[in-house]
């Protein structure tokens, strides 16, 4: 009887619970917001690139991206709605469909870099590692049109927001 | 992973260095503005075979052009003014040349989120095909040289309804486009004076894009149209044409593929049929074409660099035109081009009768 009551209790907290990965979604960014991006790219000469652009997310599943900066990317925009993808380049006039791996300007980012989805909607938690003061998560990407097939993410425990993604 | 990087998102506007924000850059105006100049050269050998070699009786010639374009436009609640310029100085061989166009020039009211009315020169851009679009009823034919310029509009009136759904279909579009052709209006469109009217319906269905096209000529046969792109993977789009005149033997169609691979080459490749051959004059004037492209990006890990290589086949008499080519992105908003480019073919060919037979081809961009 008490096996079963644990077992029962167990479940609960499982199904019931919010996952670590949905919390880490809560505090990167809520479920509908808009925001101005700053992306620094630095290679390894220690040259950098800096894209600005802004960001319009509703719900789970609908984002906007627009480049403000520098002013050859200026009207570049892409929108995502589930794993559809959209390039508009001011010179073509008519947004064009892309990939999720495409990389939209110059530089190591690609589309899903700058228009992820929540990761609890994409990415599975295939294991969890306590590290005192971090959890590691290991993270499975839930079908093949996730740009990356696993990632690796370190998450602090005290503001349950990432530290480190690999 | 080719390169070490960082990436950071900066969502608060601070005072801390990298992470300073460029407040003039985010500040809402009521105007855009951009464009570019572009500086060019043309190095070109001459095809002795060519049926037009004796305008020039000589081995090659240059060439030195200059262009500029500036989109700009106006936000007044919702009213928007859009318009695009392009200015263009050429020196070819010796002959002068200039040329000042208004390539877009119309106003837009939106009544609501869902409705909206164009009235003015502009260029729909139908189609989904990156060479060739045999459904672009409604506009001047791409520069195979280089498919992505802007190209000149026609003056005509389009309204749109815009409505997003939950479920498969996740969007329904709806344009219709009226437009005149006559003496004074739109006199290059069509040979004939007559009014004309475009209705596509636009469809986001189980993740593909479908467009379904009639067009309607007051003296001329109406024509149908439908296109599609899908991505079948993450990393492979599909895409297809189709146009018809009805009630003649008249259509045509392409279809189409972009793949890329995990290092970042990217392969476009189409397949282009027409029944009837249309004026030589015009590109893909023949019955069939395939066409391919491949860009290869910072390859050998050099950065802001691509290399690209397109070739354009003509199925029926075998002749093509093939161009190598190396882009090069500064940090100041410029971008270099450099290609190299060959018309091949036999006497009589489509490629074979070209003037030119090989042109080293400069092109300097600065974006502002």
């Amino acid at each position: 009887m008490k096996k079963i009551i644990l077992f029962l209790l167990t479940t609960l907290a499982l199904f019931g619970a919010e996952s670590i990965l949905e919390q880490v979604d809560k505090k990167l960014s809520p479920s509908s917001a808009d925001s101005y991006k700053k992306l620094i790219n630095i290679e390894p000469d220690g040259s950098k690139k800096e894209f600005l652009l802004y960001q319009i997310k509703k719900g789970k599943d609908k984002i906007v991206s627009l480049f403000l900066q520098p002013d050859s990317e200026k009207g570049r925009s892409t929108l995502r709605l589930d794993e559809n993808m959209w390039l508009y380049l001011p010179d073509v006039g008519k947004p064009i469909r892309i990939t999720s791996m495409q990389s939209v300007v110059g530089g190591v980012f690609n589309n899903s870099d700058i228009m992820q989805l929540d990761f609890s909607a994409e990415y599975d938690i295939k294991s969890q590692t306590d590290e005192g003061a971090t959890i590691v998560l290991d993270l499975k990407a839930k079908n093949d049109t996730v740009a990356y097939d696993k990632l690796l993410m370190e998450v602090d425990k005290k503001t349950v927001t990432p530290t480190a993604t690999l | 992973m080719k390169a070490l990087h960082v990436i950071l998102f900066a969502a608060v506007l601070g005072n801390a260095g990298d992470y300073d924000f460029d407040l003039d850059a985010i500040e809402v105006k009521p105007y855009t503005l951009s464009g570019y100049l572009k500086g060019e050269n043309k190095l070109q050998g001459l095809n002795e075979d060519s049926p037009l070699f004796h305008t020039k009786n000589k081995e090659s010639m240059k060439s030195y052009g200059s262009e500029g374009d500036v989109k700009f436009a106006y936000f007044q609640d919702a009213i928007k003014l859009d318009s695009e310029v392009m200015v263009n100085y050429n020196d070819v061989d010796g002959e002068y040349s200039d040329a000042y166009t208004i390539a877009q020039l119309f106003v837009q009211y939106k009544f609501d989120q869902n409705n909206l009315i164009e009235v003015g020169k502009k260029a729909p851009k139908w189609g989904k095909g990156y060479f060739v679009n045999p459904i672009a009823f409604f506009d001047r034919k791409k520069d195979p040289n280089d498919p992505d310029a802007s190209r000149e509009g026609y003056v005509m009136a389009n309204y749109r309804y815009n409505k997003s759904y939950d479920g498969d279909v996740r969007n329904v579009s709806l344009d219709l486009i009226v437009m005149q052709s006559n003496d004074h209006m739109n006199s290059d469109f069509s040979q004939e004076e007559q009014n004309h009217v475009g209705f596509k319906a636009y469809f986001l269905a189980y993740d593909t894009d479908i467009d379904l096209i009639y067009y309607h000529r007051s003296e001329q046969s109406d024509k149908i149209g439908l296109d599609f792109s899908k991505n079948v993977q993450a990393n492979i789009e599909v895409h297809g044409e189709f146009a018809k005149t009805l009630g003649a033997d008249d259509y045509a169609y392409l279809v189409g593929l972009k793949y890329l691979t995990e290092f970042e080459l990217s392969i476009t490749s189409e397949y282009f049929y027409q029944k009837n051959q249309s004026s030589k004059s015009e590109p893909f004037y023949d019955h069939q074409y395939f066409m391919n492209k491949f860009s290869q990006k910072e390859p050998f890990d050099w950065l802001y660099g691509s290399l690209y290589y397109k070739n354009i086949y003509n199925l029926e008499d075998k002749s093509m035109q093939n161009s190598f080519g190396a882009t090069y992105s500064f940090k100041n908003n410029m971008l270099l081009d450099i290609s190299y480019n060959m018309n091949d073919g036999q006497i009589g060919s489509e490629y074979g009768s070209k003037l030119v037979q090989d042109t080293l081809w400069t092109k300097l961009y600065w974006y502002f």
